[in-house]
């Protein structure tokens, strides 16, 4: 067999199974509450603490790989490094890859994906028929119905100060009770409504401009979850076409 | 092994090939050439207008644009970006105001209906041409929201917490000016404005 007819041979067979199997790697989260950081305005001047419900619905365990989305640029090059408009991802896009469609070390592709905009990690869920979370069902899939809550944080703090090094692989932390992996330490990862009006990174916008300054804080719901402020704080200072070393996602879907 | 190499290249076809065709196509349909990198013009979701006509964000090109998102049930601050953006128009020469697109996207996919959009045109005195009012589906919605920097919050009473913002666009789609502050003095965003139709 040719060398050509070979490739083609190894294209089929790559891209199909990892379109087909995307339910398999995701979780049922089912339904529940989770209390947020930010506070619901009850009125013009009161803040109330209170639990949001979440539906039932399938997140990936892992967060999507280098490997995973190599398939989805070659199935889709206008995903491309080299193609993407700047509009929807800056010029920073998937600059750890040496190519269109090569990573720089073949050890790297079992590694998650960085360097993607809102738009790309969209259009890749939206591929696989499926969304990303919203920052709802994400904080409610690390809140783990309050399982080992203190542990939790703690574990994000240390990670949030340890500077940027090589990234592991997906999957290689103990999964949490709801058969989720690498929601902390790994990587940041976006969420549908990261644009979501809540907290303004410019004062002089007039959002919730109190939440993060001084007897601001007073204002959350536990003002000691100093890591949850980090993840807010970081999701409203993001615009969809910004791309990040530490910032990849991962898909969901409704449960029905 | 010919049959082998012939089943090989069918496939090749009907997995590649074919769905690329097919995305051509969806372009040509549309009514401009490629937009530039920068330019919103790339977002192909399909609005829909008071009128219940589709339509895409490419349509803007040709002429400079003022841009806004807001929802109708809004009473307070979404009449006053209306009334900001007309103001923005009466300070161009006469010669310059019929060459302004101007549109609003609603982010209330829900309770802003067609008929919802024309009742709204209509009290507010902008339902003529120069205008455009639509609203489409949540991810059209949340997408040119995230193009155009804007955020947004449904709260438990269905209305929305959102940024208060004005942009304009160049011909080519490309946001060159965004007004972010209420009641502030028209003379930049009209600057703006007035240049590009030089």
């Amino acid at each position: 067999m040719s060398k050509q007819a070979f490739l083609l041979l190894m294209l089929l067979t790559t891209i199909s199974p990892a379109l087909a199997a995307s339910v398999e790697g995701m979780a049922l989260l089912p339904s529940g509450v989770y209390t947020p950081l930010y506070l619901e305005k009850e009125n013009t001047k009161n803040f109330e603490r209170r639990p949001v419900y979440v539906e039932a619905f399938r997140l990936d365990q892992e967060p999507i790989t280098n490997r995973q989305y190599l398939d989805f640029v070659i199935a889709h090059p206008e995903w491309k490094k080299t193609q993407v408009k700047r509009v929807f991802a800056d010029s920073h896009y998937l600059q750890h890859w040496s190519e269109d469609s090569a990573v720089e070390d073949r050890n790297e592709l079992g590694n998650p994906v960085v360097n993607v905009s809102w738009f790309a990690a969209s259009a890749y869920c939206e591929a696989r028929e499926e969304r990303l979370p919203t920052t709802d069902e994400w904080e409610y899939a690390l809140a783990d119905n309050g399982r080992d809550n203190e542990k939790i944080q703690q574990q994000l703090l240390d990670w949030y100060a340890t500077p940027n090094g090589r990234l592991p692989s997906v999957g290689s932390q103990p999964a949490n009770g709801f058969g989720i992996y690498d929601l902390a330490g790994l990587v940041w990862e976006w969420t549908s409504d990261f644009n979501s009006f809540m907290v303004s990174s410019d004062s002089r916008d007039s959002g919730q401009k109190n939440f993060f300054c001084g007897g601001g804080s007073l204002n959350a719901s536990n003002p000691r979850d100093y890591a949850a402020f980090m993840r807010y704080s970081y999701r409203g200072s993001l615009q969809g076409a910004f791309t990040g070393k530490n910032l990849g996602f991962r898909c969901a879907k409704d449960a029905k | 092994m010919k049959k082998v190499f012939k089943f090989i290249w069918v496939m090749f076809f009907l997995t590649c090939a074919v769905p690329a065709f097919a995305h051509t196509h969806e372009h040509e349909t549309q009514p401009t050439s490629i937009p530039q990198s920068e330019s919103l013009f790339n977002i192909t979701d399909t609005w829909t207008t008071s009128d219940g006509k589709p339509f895409h964000l490419n349509e803007l090109s040709g002429n400079p644009s003022i841009i806004a998102m807001i929802y109708t049930s809004c009473k307070e601050v979404c009449p006053l970006i209306v009334e900001d953006m007309k103001k923005i128009v009466r300070s161009l020469p006469a010669s310059q105001v019929g060459k302004v697109h101007l549109a609003a996207f609603s982010f209330d996919p829900e309770r802003d209906t067609s008929k919802k959009l024309k009742e709204y045109a209509e009290a507010h005195g902008i339902d003529t041409p120069a205008w455009v009012i639509a609203n489409s589906k949540p991810e059209a919605v949340r997408r040119l929201a995230a193009a155009l920097g804007m955020k947004y919050k449904k709260n438990k009473s269905g209305d929305f917490e959102h940024s208060i913002s004005i942009y304009i666009l160049d011909d080519a789609g490309v946001v060159q000016y965004v007004q972010t502050i209420l009641g502030q003095d028209k003379e930049d965003a009209v600057t703006v404005l007035k240049k590009m139709m030089h």
